[in-house]
Parts: structure tokens; sequence; C-alpha cells
């Protein structure tokens, strides 16, 4: 001890720093401490607007507009916002334009300009949200704006409102970001949902379907089975004329089809050199053919492949022809291990299989 | 400098005195790194918390998500688990997800936990086919529950550790995510959804974590999490600053790196058909959970496939601690042996061609700063003891430095609490903040030392060759209401 005083100046520095350090730690700890002060506050004041909010905008819902509303101040309009948009995501019809009529009773579409220039991302989601529901086109500069905004909520409201109010521009705006990150197929077809339904969505399909790259084939199917249904053959069609040994489009299109037309699609499948073709055609087969495959099925139950062999038992034993002894009968006759396994296994799902018929299985 | 911490005074000259000056100046050159590595970690958290929590929140979001989330396999690993088995499980049959199956694995253990499970969930043996595709002690015979038709059991042969166990529920699992996690866990009641989201948003995600909460101290009714504090113990209380440290800016810091070398075998969730390519988890392995991610990465550096490992801050898992020394001693020493293991397995990472912010930058900080820390700790006092009896330490100066020590950590556990109220604040009222600062000046005395010590003697052990092996875990069963057990 004593060998170097305070006022050396290393030991100075380490000395400041500490200090430092312990004096940021306490300012971490106060930060922390008014973080919370200052969430029950907004916590209180968000419970107050509810205690005074919700039982006039029920009341709104119900058609009973009260004469005298309370006044609603600018900083209480997120908030109030929140309350509104979580009643608004209920209603349809009337009760909704009452809602809205609530809003311009407000006066909230004079201020949401304001909000949506406010630095707070929150406060310019909020005001997004409102101008959407509102259909207001004041928003669409910023909606552009904010399409591909790393925060997905904001983007996917940018998207939803330029879909409400300008699906015509939007639409391929959408459509080309199917492969983007960020831009899942959910989203996609969420958004689409709420297009205006003047808009034929099939002629953009279709064009797409025409001119589109090959990797956004599969889910421009998709789109079409969720958005088109009724078309989706034709589009399936179109899709394989354009790009007939493509395994990701035949798969998709054996997963989502119900027509028979594809059955003969399906029976190729099933021969096929990729295991997921062939997966995708089994179930098919089970799933289109009115006729009974069980030859085809059988042979699948055969293949070298785990799963090829895990998808024909499910398949022979979702048959309209199958039941309890032939499934028995077909059992018996099998010495292939793991086909009698995947066997067992589907049906036991049927209920086909008495408790003391097998011996607990090991792997195969 | 060096004056200023070693005095001069009757400094060995020659070769003597600059052996000690050098080794001084290790020292100090180490404690720079550690510091600077945390303080920056730490940094890049802050902005990464904020839009992390932006993210998981799910404000008027339409249910954009439910209709195509991919089926998760949850596999819960038991070894004797007779106390707690029935509680997790059913809050994990509570999950708000619309397609899971429930696979509890039962790793040869000796208690009642088999009993319990087929009597509390009405299990008989059940035809599964399956294959080993990923190697595991062998499985003798798979339960389905006539209650609960996703809820299947595994009685398998003990293969030595939980890596064996997951392995087992791997080959019997049938969805295309699957989810590893331990008995002792309690899952939030949307986590799966919190966490398949990065799945489905980033299209080439192949693994995901989320956060792990110390459960201690919270109340579990019928499955759910019904309150949540502080655990009453000590030495619990110190493991929620650890993992608040460890989660909040540790892997969130990693993650905003594109770095991230663990998730938590408590809480993760992983591609299937991914997993069995790289041979699944390596049984025998202490540090099983890091291993697999790490041999993830290297395989999709290896062949240049494109892949995101994430994370999400939300904390979706709470689990318990070990409230007594000897628990926590072999819990440690665990780590530290699986992180060892781990790093020397996959060296060739280490700064190889391709690999990016892990091989250049998380796995030097691995070895450097996580691996090495224990024993740089142990030489460094060692060092500080010789020179104080050998007459060449100036006290002052480095009373002065085990001040600014222990204000550094001070620091990275307070930035982690303003984190967490920035984000999750999970610990209602002021209380919880004002003695988590508390306890973490209190920390620096005596619980840092003791830990280092655990994890040399992991280190020790593991370059000795002790045999690996898990040891039973005492578990403490005081969060589980009454009614519930």
């Amino acid at each position: 001890m004593g060998y170097v005083e305070t006022s050396n100046a290393g030991v100075a520095i380490a000395l400041w720093t500490a200090y430092g350090l312990f004096g940021a730690s306490f300012l971490c700890l106060l930060g922390s401490l008014a973080l919370r002060f200052l969430r029950y506050r907004k916590e209180r004041k968000q419970k107050q607007l509810e205690v005074i909010w919700r039982p006039i905008i029920y009341a709104v819902i119900s058609g009973e507009v009260p004469s005298d509303l309370p006044k609603l101040k600018l900083g209480d309009i997120p908030s109030f916002g929140v309350i509104w948009l979580s009643l608004y995501q209920r209603v349809r019809g009337d009760s909704a334009q009452s809602l809205l009529d609530l809003l311009t009773s407000l006066s909230i579409p004079q201020v949401l300009p304001k909000l949506l220039q406010s630095r707070s991302t929150d406060n310019k989601l909020m005001a997004l949200m409102l101008m959407t529901a509102l259909k207001d086109e004041r928003a669409l500069p910023y909606a552009k704006a904010m399409l591909d905004h790393s925060y997905d909520l904001l983007s996917h409201t940018a998207a939803k409102m330029l879909m409400v109010k300008s699906p015509e521009t939007a639409l391929p705006m959408v459509l080309s970001r199917l492969t983007q990150q960020n831009w899942p197929l959910h989203k996609i077809n969420s958004l689409l949902d709420t297009m205006p339904s003047e808009i034929r969505l099939l002629d953009f399909i279709n064009q797409a379907i025409a001119t589109a790259p090959q990797k956004h084939i599969p889910l421009l199917l998709n789109i079409s089975h969720a958005q088109v249904e009724r078309e989706f053959g034709a589009i399936s069609r179109n899709a394989l004329a354009r790009f007939p040994d493509d395994t990701d489009i035949i798969v998709t299109v054996l997963s989502l089809t119900i027509s028979p037309h594809f059955t003969p699609l399906a029976r190729m499948a099933c021969q096929h050199q990729n295991a997921n073709v062939r997966h995708a055609g089994i179930q098919a087969i089970a799933k289109l053919s009115p006729e009974d495959e069980q030859p085809a099925l059988e042979q699948a139950l055969h293949d070298h492949d785990w799963l090829t062999q895990h998808c024909a038992a499910n398949a022979l034993m979702s048959l309209p022809t199958m039941n309890s002894n032939k499934a028995q009968t077909l059992l018996n006759s099998l010495h292939e291990e793991t086909a009698k396994a995947h066997l067992l296994e589907a049906m036991y799902h049927k209920g086909w299989l008495q408790p003391d018929n097998w011996q607990a299985t090991e792997a195969v | 400098m060096n004056e200023l911490w070693l005095t001069t005074q009757g400094l060995a000259s020659g070769a003597a005195g600059i052996a000690i000056v050098i080794t001084f100046f290790i020292f100090l050159v180490y404690s720079v790194i550690v510091t600077g590595s945390y303080l920056a970690l730490n940094i890049i958290a802050l902005f990464a918390v904020r839009r992390a929590t932006r993210d998981g929140r799910e404000l008027y979001m339409p249910k954009l998500h439910e209709r195509s989330l991919p089926g998760v396999s949850l596999l819960l690993t038991a070894y004797n688990e007779e106390q707690l088995i029935a509680a997790s499980v059913k809050s994990l049959l509570q999950l708000n997800y619309p397609d899971f199956e429930l696979l509890v694995i039962h790793d040869g253990g000796k208690d009642n936990t088999m009993n319990v499970m087929i009597n509390t969930f009405e299990m008989h043996p059940y035809p599964a086919a399956f294959r080993y595709e990923v190697p595991c002690a062998r499985i003798k015979c798979v339960y389905k529950s006539d209650k609960y038709p996703n809820l299947i059991l595994l009685d398998k042969e003990n293969g030595g550790g939980k890596a064996d166990a997951i392995n087992a529920g791997i080959n019997i699992a049938r969805k295309e995510l699957f989810c590893s996690m331990d008995a002792d866990s309690i899952l939030e009641r949307d986590a799966l959804q919190r966490v398949v989201r990065l799945f489905l948003n980033k299209p080439g995600t192949i693994a995901a974590g989320g956060t792990v909460r110390i459960i201690n101290g919270c109340k579990v009714k019928d499955g759910n999490l019904v309150s949540v504090d502080l655990p009453s113990s000590y030495l619990a209380c110190f493991q929620v600053l650890e993992y608040l440290r460890a989660f909040l800016f540790g892997r969130l810091g990693w993650s905003a790196l594109k770095a991230l070398l663990i998730i938590s075998g408590a809480f993760g969730v992983f591609k299937r058909d991914t997993v069995v390519k790289v041979g699944g988890f390596t049984a025998k392995c202490l540090g099983e959970d890091m291993d697999l991610v790490v041999k993830l990465h290297k395989h999709h550096i290896d062949h240049k496939i494109p892949y995101h490992i994430n994370f999400v801050p939300d904390p979706v898992c709470w689990t318990d601690a070990p409230e007594d020394l000897a628990t926590l001693k072999k819990q440690r020493v665990r780590w530290q042996r699986g992180l060892i293991e781990v790093l020397i397995k996959h060296r060739a990472l280490l700064f190889s061609r391709r690999s990016g912010t892990v091989g250049w930058v998380a796995y030097p900080f691995m070895i450097v700063v996580e691996a090495l820390s224990p024993l740089m700790e142990f030489l460094g006092l060692i060092f500080t003891l010789l020179m104080y009896f050998m007459g060449y330490l100036n006290g002052a100066a480095a009373l002065v430095f085990i001040f600014a020590s222990v204000g550094l950590g001070l620091l990275l556990s307070t930035s982690a609490i303003l984190l967490e109220e920035r984000s999750f604040h999970v610990y209602p009222g002021y209380r919880p903040s004002i003695k988590l600062f508390f306890l973490a000046i209190i920390e620096n005395f005596g619980y840092r030392q003791l830990n280092s010590w655990w994890r040399l003697q992991g280190t020790f052990q593991h370059f000795k060759g002790s045999e690996s092996k898990w040891g039973e875990m005492k578990r403490n069963t005081g969060w589980i209401s009454d009614d519930s057990k």
C-alpha cells in the first residue's frame, strides 16, 4: 500500500473509470425505475381511457351514438386507437361504418397526417392503421415508402393500405415480392383477401403464370388455390404446360388439387424417380381416384424409400374400398418388415388393430 | 506503466523482472479484450432489443400465421423426473399452437416416471413405425395416450445423456420442426408461435432459440404460469442475473451479428430434416446444444447453403434453477466441460474461409472470453497473491483495479436490468430491479469466484479425461402450486 498516490495519473484514470462504471450502473438502475414508472403511468392512463371509451364504442356499435362525446386530447389518440382497433377488427357492415363515423365525429382524420409524421414508429403505425380503416388516400405516399420496412407490421399495414386504395398498382408490387424475405405466402394471401372484389385477380395470376420465373410458379399456384380455387385446375394446366418437368410444380399441383383430371399425373408421379414427387403422387391417388388403386399403392408399399412406404400405407388405409378384414389380409401377405411396420401403424390409426394382435415393435 | 500496479521497489531485475512485467501485461490485455467484447455485445443488444421486441408484438395483426404454421414435435426428455413430469406434460398440452405432438422420452431412469405417465395420461403401447435415422440407444416401446391423441411416450434404454434421448425423439418425431426441452421447464402458452414465426418470416431458417428465465419464485398452477417473482434463495437470484445477461445481451447480440453459437437445451426449435443431415445430437456430448448449433453452422458453411439461425428475446421458457451448491456445481462443471469439448471438436471452424462472423468473431470469443476465463481468473488470482507475498504488489492500485472490475460487472448486470425493463418487464413492481442491483454488487464477492472455481474444475476434468456423465440434478418443486402436484 501507499507506493502510488491517487494523484498518479494512471491510477487516477482507473479510479475515475471505476467511478464512471458505478455511476453508469446507477443511471441504468434509475433509468429502469423511471421506465417502469412511465409504463405504469401509461397503463393507468390506458385504463382510464378504457373506462370512458369502451362503453361509448360498444354503444356506437349497437347504433346508439351518444349525443355528447367526451373530448379526446391529441396525445390520447394512440391509446384511443388501441381500443378502437381492437373492436373494429371484430365487426362488419353497419357497425364498422358506425365506428368509422365515430372517428370523424371526433375529428380524428384531421390529426392523422400529423401523427403520421411523428418520431415514434408506434404512433406512425397507429396513424397508418386508422387511415387504412378510413381508406384515407393521404397516407398513400407514406404507405409506398413503408412497403419494405423491416418492421413486419408496418410493412403489412402499408401493403394493406395500398391494396385497399390502389389495388391495380399494388397487386403487381405485392406479387413481385413473392420470393423476398419478410413476404411469406400467408402474408400475401391475407393482403389479397382485403382486395376489392371488382379487381379480377385471375387475370393477374394468369399473366404471372405465363411470365413469372420458374421458382415463383409453385407460390403462385398456392395463391391461386387460396384465392381462385375454382380456376385452380386451369391455372395448374397452364403452369404444367410451361414447365412440365418441374418437380416442385408437380408436387404443388398434386398436393392441392381435388380434381380427378389430375389422376393420370398422380399415377405417373407414383413412378417418378424423385421421392417427393412419389409421396405427392401416392397421396393424390388416395385423394382423387374413385377407382380401386390398391395394386399401385401396394407396389408403392414396397418402395425402397421409407417415406414413400409410409405414404403408401396411409393411402391404402384411406381407400374407400378398404376395411378391417382386407387390411388384415394385406398385412398377413407382407414379408418385408418395413412395409409391415408402416401398415401396422396405419391400421392402428384406423382402429383396425386389436391391442393383442401385435407385439411392441422394434425399429426396422 | 507497470509501476502503477507493481511496485518497482525490490522488483527482481533481469529475466525475472521482465517475466513479471510481461505476465502483468498479458492479464491487462486479457481484461481489456473481455471488457471490450462484453460492452460491444451490450451496445449491439441495446439497438437490437427494441426491434426484436417490436417484431414480437402481434398488435392487431390478423391471425396471419395460424393457417400456415408448420407442425412441431415437442421433445421432452425425462430422466428420473417423477416429481415434475405430470405438471410439465399438463402444461405443454395446453400450448396455443395448431399442430403439435408431444413426445416424452423416458431415458431409462430408475424412478416411477413411466408409471406416472401411463397412469396419469392413460397411455398404452402403440405400433409406431420408426427407424434409427440418428444414432441413439435402443427404443424399447412407444406409447400413445387415450386422453390426448398428440401425446406419445418413448421408453428407451439409457444412452448416457440428454443428446441420446433427444435423438430417440427425433427418430420418432413426424413433424417438420422439433423443439427440444427439459422436463423441469415450463413454456409460455404462445411460446411456439412466437419462435416458429421466425421460420415463416425468414425462409432458410434452420434453428431458433428463445429466452429462458428462472422459474424459482414464480407460481405454476395446472401447468400455467400464474405469478412471476424473484426467487427467495440468493443462489437462484444470482442465476436470474446470469440468465438476464446471457440471454438479453449475450444471445441477442450474437444473433444480431448472425453468429449465434448456442441455443439453450431448455428450449430450441430446429428443422428436423436438417438436423438429421448433420447426424442429430452428438451422444455422450455434455454440450450437446452448442455442439448441434456449431455442426449446423459448419454444414451450411461447408456446403455453401444459405441459412439463418435466429433468436427471439421473448421470455418463452421458464426453467428450474438449482438452489443448492452441489447441484449448481454439477451444472457449471458440465457446462464448462461441454463448452471445451465442443470448441476443441469443431476447431476447424476457427478462422476458416467463408465462416464469416461465426469463425472469425464468435468462435474466438468463445475460446478466449468464455472457455479461458476461469483459467485466466485463477492464474490472475495466483499472480496477484504471489506479487503480494513477494512485496511487489501495489496494494492501492490493486484495490482500484478490483473496484473497477466490480464496477464493470455491475454495469453489465444493470444494463441487462435496463434492457429487461425496456423490453419485457416480467417482474412486477420496483422491488425486483432494486434487489437485482444490490445482488449484482454482492455476486462479485464469493459467487463469481466460486463459479470460476467450478468451471476451472470442469476444465481440468475435461483434460484429465474423466468420465463425462450428466448425473442426477436435485429438482425444486416449490414453484408448483400444491393442488397441481
